[in-house]
């Protein structure tokens, strides 16, 4: 995710434990290939603690705060950032989601963490705050259709695999990945595309359980990403890629995992709130 | 309605004062208030010679210090880095971009990224050699040097203060696990 604090400066945030690697990946690329760049980049991961969040009540949680940072829905709209104090410390407030709720990220320095989340949880008792794991969180997004970058997605998978074609298409000026966006082979219509699949019952609908089409006997037409047992929808949801998925909406698919198997419904890829009426609240 | 929460307690995490092995060899965890990285971009670095932070001197040749308070060590070819036990970032900052002037250059305030521990006695040159891959004797280490390293595996910051005193900057979630290594280590070079 790209943040913009200023004229010239962003903060780029990256999936968990990949900081390092993208942080070296931004190096190799202003060293070796664009040394002309006056453009400087310095990790900081391990200066902010950092604390996510989630749920309706998220708002009323952080009024409990002392803070001169405006977070109303119109001052901090989604994927918006604010800069300030919050409980006496300099902090950056972040509206942003991973879970589909009405969701606020808050970075203050290192030596300040411990204490945020003690008193975070001691304000949260009217609330009934809880913390949630990875476990959690990754089924919060896949209700939502939020993919996973390495889960869902691999070394092949386009930004119009995962249904960003439009966005990639709009932006203008050379970048890195545009010749690959467009040769031939990316742009086929059959390409494993990223789907919802649901099921009510799909004890074969697991990640990993490879999809067939019909009139397919042999071979593989794409397989399950991510898949879980949604408490909020009362059924087994999953993200697939599958071969020319779009264009399948409706449709069925038989799935396969070792000697279990089940047919399943091609959705869209958000399953829950698909208006985002929680996410912007 | 309870009152908002209006302040935070800071909390380092990490073990209060030092150890004492022996006369060769103590161990602590040194109070630092700021840590700022400063980088150059490539014309700006030919003139890094005239360049002045609070009146001293950037240190030119790579992974060397000068300083007392702040500490500015030259990390890499466009990199310094500048510690205080004194001033906060808050202080240090505005000298920097002062002393940077219109030159291209990014200031960051990494306070709270790193963690001091002071290796100090005779023995800590033994210590460091049981997990860093630097030659750190006198010879070759001296008393102004400083490197970008590896310790136990992590990625540090390591200066020599004296012939028989080391700091070793080492990221914070980090800290408390390398301290720990170094006490292992300790107690297997002291009887």
């Amino acid at each position: 995710m790209y943040k913009r604090q200023g004229r010239e400066r962003f903060v780029v945030t990256t999936t968990s434990g990949g900081a390092s690697r993208v942080a070296a990946w931004l190096e190799e690329w202003r060293q070796c290939e664009w040394p002309g760049l006056e453009v400087f980049v310095t990790p900081v991961t391990t200066h902010w603690a950092t604390f996510a969040i989630a749920g309706p009540r998220a708002r009323q949680l952080l009024a409990r705060f002392r803070t001169d940072i405006a977070y109303d829905w119109r001052a901090l709209p989604h994927m918006s950032l604010r800069e300030g104090r919050f409980a006496g410390v300099p902090a950056r407030l972040y509206r942003v989601s991973f879970s589909g709720e009405l969701g606020y990220e808050i970075n203050v320095p290192a030596r300040y963490g411990a204490a945020l989340w003690a008193e975070l949880m001691k304000a949260g008792v009217d609330f009934g705050v809880t913390p949630y794991g990875i476990e959690t969180v990754l089924l919060l997004r896949l209700e939502k259709g939020y993919l996973h970058v390495g889960a869902d997605t691999d070394g092949t998978t386009t930004p119009d695999d995962v249904g960003w074609g439009e966005v990639a298409a709009k932006r203008k000026g050379d970048f890195i990945g545009r010749r690959s966006l467009a040769r031939p082979d990316n742009r086929r219509e059959d390409r494993l595309q990223l789907v919802g699949l649901t099921d009510a019952n799909g004890d074969a609908l697991v990640a990993g359980a490879h999809l067939r089409l019909p009139g397919t006997t042999a071979g593989s037409d794409g397989w399950v990403t991510s898949a879980s047992h949604s408490p909020a929808l009362g059924k087994v949801i999953a993200l697939a890629l599958l071969r020319g998925g779009r264009a399948r909406m409706g449709q069925r698919v038989a799935v396969h995992d070792l000697d279990r198997r089940c047919e399943a419904l091609v959705v869209p890829t958000t399953f829950l709130d698909p208006e985002g009426k929680r996410l912007h609240a | 309605m309870p009152e908002p929460v209006g302040s935070l307690v800071a909390q380092s995490g990490l073990p209060a004062g030092g150890r004492v092995f022996s006369d060769a060899l103590k161990l602590a965890v040194m109070p630092t208030r700021a840590v700022i990285r400063l980088q150059l971009g490539a014309r700006s670095q030919k003139s890094a010679g005239s360049l002045r932070i609070a009146g001293r001197p950037l240190p030119l040749p790579i992974n060397r210090w000068n300083g007392e308070d702040p500490v500015i060590a030259r990390i890499s070819p466009d990199t310094w880095l500048l510690t205080s036990a004194w001033h906060d970032a808050d202080e240090l900052l505005p000298a920097v971009r002062t002393g940077c002037g219109r030159r291209s250059f990014a200031v960051t305030d990494i306070s709270d990224s790193l963690v001091t521990i002071s290796i100090e006695g005779a023995l800590a040159p033994a210590l460091l050699a049981r997990g860093c891959g630097i030659d750190v004797s006198a010879e070759s280490f001296g008393n102004d040097a400083c490197a970008r390293t590896r310790l136990a595996s992590l990625a540090v910051v390591l200066r020599r203060i004296a012939a028989d005193r080391f700091e070793c900057l080492v990221e914070r979630p980090a800290a408390q696990w390398l301290h720990e290594w170094m006490e292992d280590v300790a107690s297997g070079l002291v009887p």
